[in-house]
């Protein structure tokens, strides 16, 4: 049975700490799990707000992108890529301030369309945003190590391991 | 039938234009009309690109949150306030830089249920996302005067004209 390498987790982690996108919305990936779970963090700043309080909604579409994202990465061959075919958003709560909680979970990880699932909480445990989104894998596009390898960053470790 | 006053429409492009979170993306709201509006960013590297060389689809979502929103606005009394209750993005294309022209555009205006969808294209007119959002008008949700009055700055001026 394969398990996902913590070392590669780690780097996966610090990849996307460093990506632009994820610099300039404060957002950080915190875990990959065994069978595609993701979580994400995202402390609220007055940058994220709208006028009338509570986080833009954008920001909620983004947290549930990403986490999706990272969902079907965690449960993708290494040698695999994905990229995201459609994003659906529930806004169901507004967060006054604090810290975002984002949870995604594989539903399907089908051969070619995957489906992932999440959840945005505020740091009590109250539902903010349900999201899904649709990933497709695609022959041939760069993986995350290839791409890391082409940004000239260290090699990344193997992905899983057996146990 | 009623007419858009100029002098409200640059008063709310200047107020969407101050919003944060849309000023922090170098989101920019150029136009709205009857229904409709127009929403552009200017896509830079280091900002808003996925090391795969597309913008982050987290961007598009941004720009269908905001582009259906303005269209509801646009047609919307002025007394309305409103709250996204969802938002559905396809990603239809990539685009390795440029501006991103995002037109929004009412699909049906309710008394309480608002369905409004958004295309964003590049500047070549190449089709690269589309969406739709549904947007609640609610009586005791918050206009822009209503933000404005609490900021204590002076109101904007009439939304419609009598023609």
């Amino acid at each position: 049975m394969r398990e996902l390498n913590p070392e590669h987790v780690k780097a996966a982690i610090e990849y996307c700490g460093h990506a632009p996108f994820s610099k300039l919305i404060s957002f950080r990936l915190t875990a990959l799990e065994k069978g595609g779970v993701s979580r994400l963090e995202l402390d609220l700043q007055d940058k994220h707000m709208n006028p009338e309080g509570g986080p833009h909604g954008g920001v909620y579409a983004i947290m549930v992108d990403e986490a999706a994202w990272w969902a079907v990465y965690a449960a993708l061959d290494e040698d695999a890529a994905h990229t995201t075919v459609d994003l659906h958003v529930d806004d169901l709560g507004k967060a006054m301030g604090g810290t975002l909680y984002a949870e995604a979970r594989v539903k399907k990880m089908g051969r070619t369309i995957c489906l992932a699932e999440c959840d945005v909480r505020d740091a009590c445990g109250k539902l903010l945003v349900h999201g899904t989104s649709k990933l497709m894998v695609v022959p041939g596009l760069a993986t995350v190590a290839q791409t890391m390898a082409k940004l000239g960053l260290s090699p990344v470790p193997p992905k899983f391991m057996e146990v | 039938m009623r007419k858009l006053n100029p002098a409200h429409i640059e008063g709310a492009k200047a107020f969407a234009n101050a919003i944060p979170c849309l000023n922090w993306l170098d989101i920019k709201v150029t136009d709205i009309t009857l229904g409709g509006c127009q929403v552009e960013v200017l896509l830079q590297p280091h900002k808003h690109m996925t090391p795969f060389n597309g913008p982050y689809g987290g961007l598009y979502a941004s720009l269908v949150d905001s582009a259906t929103w303005w269209a509801i606005y646009g047609e919307a009394d002025e007394d309305a306030g409103f709250a996204t209750l969802d938002v559905h993005v396809d990603d239809l294309g990539m685009t390795g830089g440029g501006r991103l022209i995002t037109e929004g555009r009412r699909v049906k205006l309710g008394r309480s249920i608002c369905v409004a969808e958004a295309f964003v294209r590049d500047e070549a007119g190449k089709l690269l996302a589309h969406g739709t959002s549904k947007v609640m008008i609610a009586p005791n949700l918050p206009t822009i005067d209503d933000v404005l009055q609490q900021r204590g700055e002076p109101r904007l001026p009439p939304k419609f004209l009598d023609v």
